[in-house]
């Protein structure tokens, strides 16, 4: 296979034996590694090895001084600035401009520019004009076209550009001064300073071999060019004629210029390879509906691959570093290594998401009297995560439980510190100041308690070492305070873009890279996926301050250096190519439509090699679940058995009327609850629902009339009452309602905040109608609220007559003129007509009347309890959707089709038929032939805890 | 005379629009190789750029090398170039690379993605964030700003106040309690432009809180007068009622007498009754008030005259002003809340920096107008003379004052620009494309004399049969259309309709003039017996007939690929997916093929697997939530046919077949909460050996895209994503290929452009105007005696007809109607060769009502529609009997030769790769090793480090710096290291080791022929003497001096001197010479 280190590295060997008087420059590090290892295949003895370097290396090993990380610079940067902008914004909002600007100062310096002049200004335009000479014509032009697409000033945005422009040259010059006197430098200011000193450079005692370069900033290309032509360095160009002599091909951009240039062109060989032509490379592309689908295909075209194959030889090329895991996932057992280099995106993981997730929970804390209280939800999504789960699961679980089953809302501080020492690390509120030191302290203690992690605990690290960063700088900045809502932001935009970088050494195995790693590396068989516009190459908006036209006139570079730099990484992976795969998606993507790369266009027209394109499908199939039937084998039966009375008069359970509504609405769902046992999942429920609502009303009621009985020791409602009641006693009475359903303690003032307050001000609103119309119906005596009332009730089975235990809980029970009301309070819109008692009790039936069914339960339950009542018993009911209507009327009605409505004035009267109806309905349950089966009636699962089960 | 630099091209359905598009772009691109940097095709859909790219593309390859003079193309081009053939070969050609070689500059794009471009590039003047996000989601954003409004309910007394009204409110009228729902609904609007049209009055209006509730204040009190006059006006009619001794039910109509209505004057909630359309005008006719029968006629018409006429007469006027106040009560205290909405909706775009896509629009047409266009130019880096904008018909308002400046600019300077649009194509008005634009606005504001029309009226796309009926029924329908919104809502002038059609006759194209097979459309009205006239009926009838219609098409030799279904709503392709599939399921050895591919209606949710898998993901974050457990399990057993019973639901069971799965499962959970989302999924998969049954592997990989999109553009944790997967799965659905051979489903809004042999459109029935949906629009009310002028956000509602904004109203249903022409229009016209579709029968119906239904119009026309002097009179081919329309016949059947093209395959088995990969270890890094150095404070490593990488103690200063700007120190612990250097260096023999005289191999090392290296911390050549150093941690131990005693030899030998060896004990800086 052709290789163009292995071939360089032959080359020098030959022409310097003595190595170690070589200084090997090259493009990155990787590189120099790979180089190595072919030099090391080449020897037959033991030798000294050349000095390895990188561009970069001998620049700051001239300069003698290394740049900072950015976020130094940018704050650096940020201060100088503040004392220039009028009104400068947060450092935040800065952040990203900050990094553009630093990348254009960056450019400027890289490639020479006079900053002066390029940030010039519009008035200024005409003065310069003469000394711009040092500008060709053509340039010129491209400064006067822009400035005059000033014409008309007073132009709202071209105000503002030049305010902002106006800025820019001193700042450069400011901030260059100032990071001066810290004894800083950016990357660019030390390649120009070496550049502009080249002649202070005193002849190395080695020999210079610069290897593999492509595209040069001008410091690089005036520096090199002096080694070659003051210190008779050499140079090796990675080159094929395939884009070097088509003039159009944008791959070899540089090369061609390189090629006229004085020094440079004769370094180039004689004659230029043309491995691309002559190599007939069998080429495939691939289009898969979905970027995930990808992986799929790169493992089934690793899978043909021959058992015994070099894997070094044979490359994955990534643009999207999301798509490592999903390929790691599908690689065929037969590949026994893996190198892999490229970062990876520590955001994708989630110890990252727990440290968001954990900072922004700050947010959610209020702390009332000393009192530090936690949000529900952001605390139930942290409880629930491994990083808590895994320290003190017990803790976690009980606590979650709690938290749904007394429908907590905000949790005490104390409570979470029960949890152990890395409870009471995470759960504090913070002030702005402690911010650091509680993040770094938490990555630590993290880190600790990752088993064999080795992934995450990097991940961590990348994360600590950043906030270090963060941290040392703000401790440098006595100017700016962190307010929290700030650092968060921060927090996001500078940890977002933190990278784990995977650097796979040794060099064996399947090669797995981004497309810049791949430099001057070659490779028999190439696979690359996302070989999509705007990822192979990526989309072309380079961020600079600097208008497109005056990057230009100055030499600096856009977008078509850009997109020179990849087409050649692209075309130079052909050079030693046997086989290539490339795989793009057809997939939409944000908005993006999945287009296939340039190249591959490019190929089709100018390769002259048919190029098979296939399209990956996948097949679509469903499997249908048919309906569920659970036979009434013994197994269920015995379940069943529990609601029958036995020996001592009692039955483990009973049939509470809402059970038997849910045996009528499904009788599946009734299995699953009732029998199989599954709970429906709990949530901390704050919207105003309707069970929420009803809940809490229930709970004034009898808060309210509870205190009137207390303190009148007197059951006994007059007309008189009510006033004073309505006046003093309803407000508390919900207070104490809301409390009671939020497990609120009595006494602590927490002001409700959010969803509860609006209950309790609409519940108001309800308590006080329903007060008048009790008053209407006053005088009347309470007898019992909220208690409890059960019955046997006897049906026959296919084993003979059996008795079961029926229950349920009466709102509320009084006597009014003789009659006895059983009061129902509903929070829903239910009617109180029904067809027939009949009705009651028919699955079929779309408007089944589950009140009358549920009010009518009670008069049974009310006459089993009371079997010496003789009054009429009245089932009664306040539906709040109602009771604001002028006409309301609490009472059930029976109405038959086109015939007057009938009151129900008295149970008993209807008693034999409801009881057969009922009878129908338990024997239905008990009958060992009617299997549970779901409903056909599909309105009944829309609000089914069920339906994922179910599917509906 | 030159021809005009503007054109616009009418271009009906499929008269060639791409064709006439891509001739306009070659032949200015062809102009010279780099002109084509300077065009800006836009269109409307990315699919649609992509097939243009693809067009040019594809013309100028052929161009280069082959010419076809007598093709309309080609003469147009080389008439427009003025060149011979030759000649444009070689500029395609080089067009071709100049394209293909500065891809960037090809500029066929979206109006979303030009804007964006813009405005990225304007991002500092708009006083936007350097790296803003464009957020796509919007309903998303609009839940996270309303939840976090309600949060502040406490702190904000009006928001309370109003939020309390509006629960009350709701309650009462028996609506849900959920305020958040409602709020939403609404809250949409702020994304749309009809909001943004009105956007800084309503700002201005809701900067005052006063404002809102002086508005409420103002309902309540009007409502009260009409409340109050018309409980009088009762009192009133009942006296002159009883004075006159008459009951209300002897007033004509009897026990349901018009007269009741009068008791019926003064309720709460609808205090004015509605007189029916026939009632309207008894006020003015004492005849209508009693039966001819009648004993009391005298009495009654003394209190006609007594005064009941004039009380009658005022019932319309009254209900007038009700339904006005009612309508604006409607939303207001919703509307209230705006105000904070917006407020809240800047914040967090701000917290998360993020540009709205609705924005984006806005932004530009500010940008457009604060700037000249050279100067917009010179900031996007890219100079556009030509612009040619296609499907201009769904241009927005914004969208257009957006691109008028730069038009202006560009005609100014004479170069060409055109727009290409159908307004019979309008369709999108939802989302505020403005057919107006098209119809004549653009004319008038560019002026006439710069235009040129140009109309292309014949059709490329369908036989001759298909042409002549669409012909013949465009030629009626808007017509008759027009006259309902005319008769039934009033409307004024409703001449827009015929207008947009008044081009509507098309030529057949000279292709298909004479081919053999010239086309037919059925349509099939199926009776559903008015007793089961319920919905659903008719629906289950066309999906029990569907398999059918399949295997018919399939054997008069149609292939898959051929066939469409054309729906309304997504829910019907929804059930044709799911019947097709089923039922291929159920018979899988007929010889017909059912294959339906839509990336619309074939939802991930319906899969066992995703089901198996979200279920999964439910429970592992929430270990209580036993539904979730026994959910995943319960799918699993589906899709591997085991028993589904008992034993599996009941919560303390386990069946024993998957007894070891479910405890590998459950022994696995905690380890996968730490994976990223994607590995969790990826082994949650594999642990129900999901991909072992080889089924729904569409639905799979649909699932784990998901996933994917997700983790990369949020933060990846679990709870977040079951929250998105909440709200998004009703809008995943699997992706297929553009290629496969199945039947296509889509509704007709996405099947705009297309085209397909045979169109079926089953459920070929829908509502014109529908008010039920609640659709908001913006208007402005004005009472001046109170001094109010707001705009007000309205629920479409027919009430409205009889209220002040009953000319919003018809203005509605105007629109409206012509949305369903539009839709008929364009769905009848993607056919080729065959239409063929199915609606309900209606047997009689009521005039104003039902002529609000699109099946009853094509009932009518196709029953009864007799001219015929140009085209064919429609009902000869209804046959009332079957009540089957049919024209045309079916064609000889070909049969086409089975091309079965193997698809490569894909890789499914799951690897576990954590042995593959490893992770490098640093100093004091999170590593076992490195976290208990740093415990230790143990810098041992890092220093050694240091050392090795550095030549002089200047280097070494310089990489400790290189490692504190890492973050890998902070100052603290970069002084201690320091420290330990000095403390290093403090001795000589240390120290001259780094400045001593002599040649340092240090980083260099040494390279043995297998390829390995021997690197020991120094080598340092000198005159007669080499010296070897090697700096060790922690212990000494004998293995040290061996290797350094290696060292020397090597060294001796490589360089021929006499050896010195060293050990270096970095933590107490103890040296050891080697023998
Ligand atoms: S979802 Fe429907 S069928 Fe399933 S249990 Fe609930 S109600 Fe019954």
């Amino acid at each position: 296979m052709h290789s163009f280190l292995r071939n360089t590295a032959e080359e020098i060997i030959q022409t310097y034996p003595e190595l170690q008087n070589l200084v090997i420059v090259l493009p990155n590090r990787r590189a120099g590694l790979f180089f190595t290892k072919h030099l090391g295949i080449l020897i037959d003895k033991p030798t000294w090895m050349p000095e390895i370097k990188t561009i970069e290396d001998v620049f700051y090993q001239y300069a003698g001084q290394r740049p900072p990380d950015d976020l130094t610079l940018i704050f650096e940067l940020y201060k100088v600035y503040q004392t220039l902008h009028p009104e400068p914004e947060t450092f935040d909002r800065f952040y990203f401009w900050g990094e553009m600007i630093l990348k254009d100062f960056n450019d400027v310096d890289q490639f020479m520019a006079e900053a002066k002049k390029l940030y010039l200004y519009l008035y200024e335009i005409k003065e310069i004009e003469s000394d711009l000479s040092f500008l060709t014509e053509q340039q010129i032009a491209l400064i006067r076209q822009f400035w005059d697409s000033f014409k008309n000033q007073g132009r709202g945005h071209q105000d503002k550009f030049l305010k902002f422009w106006q800025i820019l040259y001193p700042l450069y010059d400011a901030f260059k001064s100032s990071l001066n006197v810290s004894g800083m430098a950016y990357s660019g200011m030390l390649y120009r300073k070496v550049a502009e000193q080249l002649g202070q450079i005193t002849p190395p005692e080695k020999q210079y071999v610069f290897i593999g370069f492509n595209a040069f900033t001008k410091t690089e290309e005036k520096l090199i060019k002096h080694f070659i032509s003051e210190f008779g360095a050499k140079i090796f160009w990675d080159v094929d004629a395939y884009y070097l002599e088509d003039r159009i091909q944008e791959a070899g951009l540089f090369f061609r210029e390189y090629r006229i240039d004085s020094i440079f062109g004769p370094t180039f060989p004689k004659e230029i390879p043309e491995h691309i032509v002559n190599r007939k490379a069998t080429i495939q592309t691939y289009a898969t509906p979905l970027k995930t689908n990808q992986a799929n295909l790169v493992g089934s075209l690793l899978e043909k691959v021959d058992k015994n194959e070099n894997w070094e030889e044979t490359v994955i090329i990534l643009p999207d570093e999301q798509l490592l895991f999903p390929v790691l996932h599908t690689l065929p057992e037969n590949i026994d290594k893996v190198n892999v280099t490229m970062g990876y995106p520590v955001k994708n993981t989630p110890v990252y998401a727990f440290l968001e997730a954990v900072l922004e929970m700050q947010r959610y804390i209020k702390v009332e009297n000393g009192i530090a209280l936690f949000y529900h939800q952001p605390l139930k999504s942290l409880l629930s995560s491994i990083y808590l789960q895994s320290v003190n699961s017990t803790f976690v679980l009980e606590l979650l439980k709690e938290m749904k089953e007394q429908n907590q809302i905000y949790i005490s501080q104390k409570r979470l510190h029960e949890g152990g020492a890395f409870f009471e690390l995470i759960f504090r509120p913070l002030s702005s100041e402690q911010l650091f030191p509680y993040l770094s302290t938490l990555m630590e203690e993290l880190a600790n308690r990752l088993g064999e992690e080795p992934l995450q605990r990097s991940y961590l690290y990348q994360c600590f070492k950043q906030l270090n960063r963060l941290r040392e700088n703000f401790e440098k900045q006595d100017g700016l305070s962190v307010d929290r809502e700030f650092f968060i932001r921060l927090f996001r935009q500078v940890f977002r873009e933190v990278k784990l970088p995977f650097e796979g050494e040794p060099l064996q195995g399947l090669q797995i890279m981004g497309v810049l790693e791949s430099r001057n590396l070659d490779f028999k068989r190439v696979i690359i996926c996302n070989m999509n516009e705007s990822s192979f190459p990526p989309s072309g908006n380079l961020n600079s301050l600097i208008p497109y036209n005056i990057r230009r006139a100055f030499g600096l570079p856009v977008q078509e250096q850009n997109d020179a730099i990849y087409a050649y990484t692209f075309y130079r992976l052909l050079q030693s190519a046997e086989e290539v795969h490339m795989i793009y998606t057809t997939a939409a993507d944000q908005g993006k439509a999945g287009e296939k790369s340039r190249y591959i266009q490019q190929m089709d027209v100018e390769m002259g090699l048919d190029m098979k394109e296939e399209v990956v499908y996948v097949p679509v199939d469903l499997k249908e679940p048919g309906s569920i039937v659970i036979e009434k084998d013994e197994q269920v039966f015995k379940l069943l058995q529990k609601y029958v009375v036995n020996q001592d008069g009692k039955s483990r359970a009973t049939f509470s009327p809402s059970a038997l509504s849910v045996f009528l609405d499904c009788r599946f769902k009734f299995y699953l609850r009732y029998l199989a046992g599954i709970k429906e999942k709990e949530e901390v429920k704050e919207e105003i629902d309707a069970s929420v609502f009803g809940n809490i009303a229930h709970y004034s009621m009898e808060f309210l009339y509870q205190g009137f009985w207390e303190r009148k020791k007197r059951s006994f409602l007059e007309k008189e009452d009510f006033p004073d009641l309505q006046k003093n006693w309803v407000f508390p009475a919900i207070e104490k309602g809301v409390r009671k359903f939020y497990h609120l303690d009595e006494n602590a003032d927490t002001k409700l905040s959010g969803q509860m307050a609006i209950v309790r001000d609409v519940l108001q609103k309800y308590i006080q109608k329903l007060l008048e119309i009790d008053e209407e119906s006053a005088p009347f005596q309470i007898i019992s609220m909220e208690k409890a009332h059960q019955a046997k009730f006897q049906i026959d089975t296919v084993n003979g007559k059996i008795e079961v235990g029926l229950e349920g809980f009466i709102d509320r029970v009084d006597e009014q003129l003789g009659t006895i009301r059983l009061i129902d309070y509903k929070s829903g819109g239910d009617k109180k007509t029904f067809v027939s008692i009949e009705s009651l009790f028919d699955r079929k039936d779309k408007n089944r009347n589950k009140a009358a069914m549920q009010t009518m339960y009670y008069g049974l339950l009310y006459q089993a309890t009371h079997p010496e009542n003789s009054k009429p018993l009245k089932p009664t009911l306040f539906n709040f959707k109602e009771i604001f209507q002028d006409d309301f009327n609490p009472y059930l009605q029976q109405k038959e089709p086109r015939a007057q409505p009938v009151e129900i004035e008295n149970y008993r009267e209807y008693a034999l038929l409801y009881e057969y109806g009922l009878k129908g309905l338990l024997e239905d349950m008990f009958d060992p032939k009617i299997p549970f089966t779901q409903t056909e009636d599909r309105d009944k699962c829309r609000y089914c805890a069920y339906m994922e089960i179910c599917g509906r | 005379m030159k021809n005009r630099p503007f054109i616009i091209y009418k271009s009906s359905a499929g008269s060639g629009k791409t064709y006439t598009l891509t001739t306009e772009y070659l032949k200015l691109a062809l102009i010279s190789p780099k002109s084509f940097r300077n065009i800006l095709a836009v269109t409307f859909t990315n699919k649609a750029t992509q097939e243009m790219k693809e067009r040019i593309l594809k013309e100028l390859k052929r161009l280069k090398t082959e010419v076809r003079p007598n093709d309309k193309m080609d003469t147009e081009i080389l008439a427009a170039l003025g060149v011979g053939e030759e000649e444009l070969k070689v500029r395609a050609a080089h067009s071709l690379t100049a394209i293909l070689h500065d891809y960037g500059r090809f500029s066929v794009s979206t109006i979303d993605s030009f804007f964006q471009k813009v405005v990225r590039a304007f991002a500092r003047e708009m006083d936007l964030n350097a790296k803003f996000e464009l957020e796509m989601d919007q309903d998303d954003v609009l839940d996270r700003v309303v939840d976090r409004v309600v949060g502040k309910v406490m702190e904000d007394e009006y928001l309370h106040k109003w939020l309390v009204d509006y629960a009350v409110e709701q309650i009462q009228n028996g609506k849900s309690w959920d305020i958040r729902k409602n709020i939403k609904s609404l809250g949409r609007q702020i994304f749309q432009e009809d909001f943004k049209k009105y956007g800084s009055e309503i700002k201005e209006f809701l900067k005052e809180k006063e404002n809102v509730d002086f508005l409420q204040t103002y309902l309540r009190e009007r409502k009260m007068e009409i409340i109050e006059i018309t409980l009088q006006l009762k009192e009133e009619a009942n006296k002159i009622r009883i004075n006159n001794g008459l009951l209300w039910t002897d007033f004509s109509g009897g026990s349901r007498s018009f007269a009741l209505k009068f008791d019926k004057l003064g309720e709460k909630r609808q205090p004015v009754p509605e007189l029916s359309p026939t009632q309207i005008n008894f006020p003015y006719s004492e005849e209508c008030w009693y039966s001819k029968s009648c004993m009391q006629i005298h009495e009654i018409v003394t209190a006609y005259h007594q005064g009941l006429g004039k009380i009658l007469a005022q019932f319309d006027p009254l209900l007038f002003k009700w339904n006005t106040l009612e309508a604006i009560s409607k939303n207001i205290f919703v509307y209230g809340i705006f105000r904070n909405l917006l407020e809240e909706l800047t914040q967090v775009k701000d917290e998360e920096n993020m540009l709205l896509i609705s924005d984006a629009n806005e932004f530009l047409k500010e940008i457009t107008r604060e700037n000249d266009a050279p100067f917009i130019y010179e900031k996007v880096g890219n100079q556009y003379k030509n612009y040619l904008i296609d499907e201009f018909q769904d241009t927005s308002g914004f969208q257009w004052a957006s691109f008028k400046p730069l038009l202006e600019n560009s005609l100014a300077q004479g170069n060409t620009n055109l727009l290409v649009g159908d307004v019979k194509q309008s369709i999108y008005r939802w989302r505020g494309g403005e057919m107006k634009l098209l119809l004549d606005q653009v004319e008038s504001e560019i002026g006439s004399h710069n235009i040129e029309q140009r109309n292309l009226d014949t059709n490329f796309r369908s036989l001759p049969n298909i042409i002549a009926f669409n012909n013949a029924l465009f030629k009626k329908l808007p017509q008759s259309f027009e006259n309902v919104v005319t008769q039934s809502y009033h409307a004024e002038d409703a001449s827009v309709i015929s207008k947009a059609y008044q081009d509507v006759f098309q030529h057949v194209s000279p292709h298909k003039i004479d081919s053999e097979y010239k086309g037919k459309v059925r349509f099939e009205f199926i009776d559903v017996k008015e007793s089961e006239e319920e919905e659903g009926k008719f629906d289950e009838q066309v999906l029990s007939r569907l398999p059918q219609m399949v295997m018919e098409l399939q054997d008069k030799g149609y292939g898959l690929k051929d066939i469409a279904y054309l729906v309304r709503r997504k829910s019907e392709g929804e059930a044709i997916a799911d019947t097709l599939m089923a039922f291929a399921s159920e018979n899988p050895d007929l010889e017909y093929r059912f294959d339906v591919l839509s990336d619309e209606s074939m939802y991930l949710n319906k899969s066992a697997s995703v089901k198996a898998m979200v279920a999964g993901l439910k429970y592992l974050n929430d270990p209580e939530d036993k539904v979730q457990f026994k959910t995943m399990w319960y799918y699993r057993s589906v899709l591997r046919n085991e028993p589904i019973n008992h034993e599996l639901f009941a919560l303390d069971r386990i069946p024993i077949h998957i007894k070891e799965k479910v405890n590998a499962f459950q022994a696995k959970e905690k380890s996968l909460l730490q994976l990223p989302l994607m590995e969790a999924l990826e082994e949650l998969i594999a642990e129900l050996d999901l991909q072992e049954t080889g089924m729904e592997k569409a639905y799979l990989s649909g699932f784990k895209e998901a996933v994917f999109d997700f983790t990369s553009n949020n933060r990846a944790d679990l709870p977040g994503f079951l929250e998105w997967w909440e709200e998004i799965q009703n809008k995943r659905t699997v992706k297929i290929p553009e290629g496969h051979d199945a039947m296509r489903i889509l509704t007709i809004h996405k099947s705009k452009g297309l085209q397909f042999k045979v169109v079926l459109m089953p459920f070929l029935k829908w509502t014109i105007f529908d008010t039920s949906k609640g659709n908001v629009i913006w208007s402005p009310f004005e009472d001046k005696g109170k001094g109010l002028n707001v705009i007000i956000p309205l629920n479409l509602n027919a009430k409205l007809a009889k209220s002040d904004f009953k000319e919003t109203y018809a203005e509605e249903a105007i629109m409206a109607y012509l949305d369903s022409l539009n839709m008929i229009y364009v769905a009848l016209t993607r056919a080729e060769e065959v239409i063929w579709g199915l609606s309900p029968y209606k047997l009689e119906f009521k005039k104003d009502t039902s002529l609000n239904y699109m099946e009853i119009h094509l009932q009518l026309l196709l029953s009864s529609s007799l001219d015929g002097q140009d085209g064919l009179s429609l009902s000869e081919y209804f046959d009332s009997e079957s009540k089957v329309f049919d024209f045309g016949e079916w064609p000889e059947k070909v049969v086409k030769e089975k091309v079965n093209y193997q698809a490569p395959e894909l890789r499914w088995e799951y690897q576990n790769w954590t042995e593959l990969l490893e992770v490098k270890q640093y100093a004091v890094d999170f590593s076992k090793e490195g976290l208990d150095q740093r415990q230790k404070r143990n810098f041992g490593l890092l220093v050694h480090e240091l050392l090795e990488k550095s030549r002089t103690p200047s280097d070494i200063s310089m990489h400790l710096e290189a490692f504190y700007f890492e973050g890998r120190l902070d100052e603290a612990e970069k002084k201690e290291v320091s420290k330990q250097l000095d403390l290093l260096f403090s001795n000589p023999v240390f120290a001259s080791w780094f400045e001593g005289e002599g040649q340092l191999m240090a980083e260099q090392g040494i390279l043995l022929p297998d390829g390995s290296q021997k690197r020991p911390d120094r080598i340092i050549l000198k005159e007669k003497e080499a010296i070897i150093v090697d700096f060790k941690t922690g212990e000494a131990y004998e293995e040290h001096q061996k290797q350094v005693k290696e060292y020397m030899d090597l060294v001796a030998s490589l360089s021929q001197r006499s050896t010195k060896g060293y050990l270096c004990y970095l933590e107490d800086g103890k040296i050891v010479e080697v023998e």
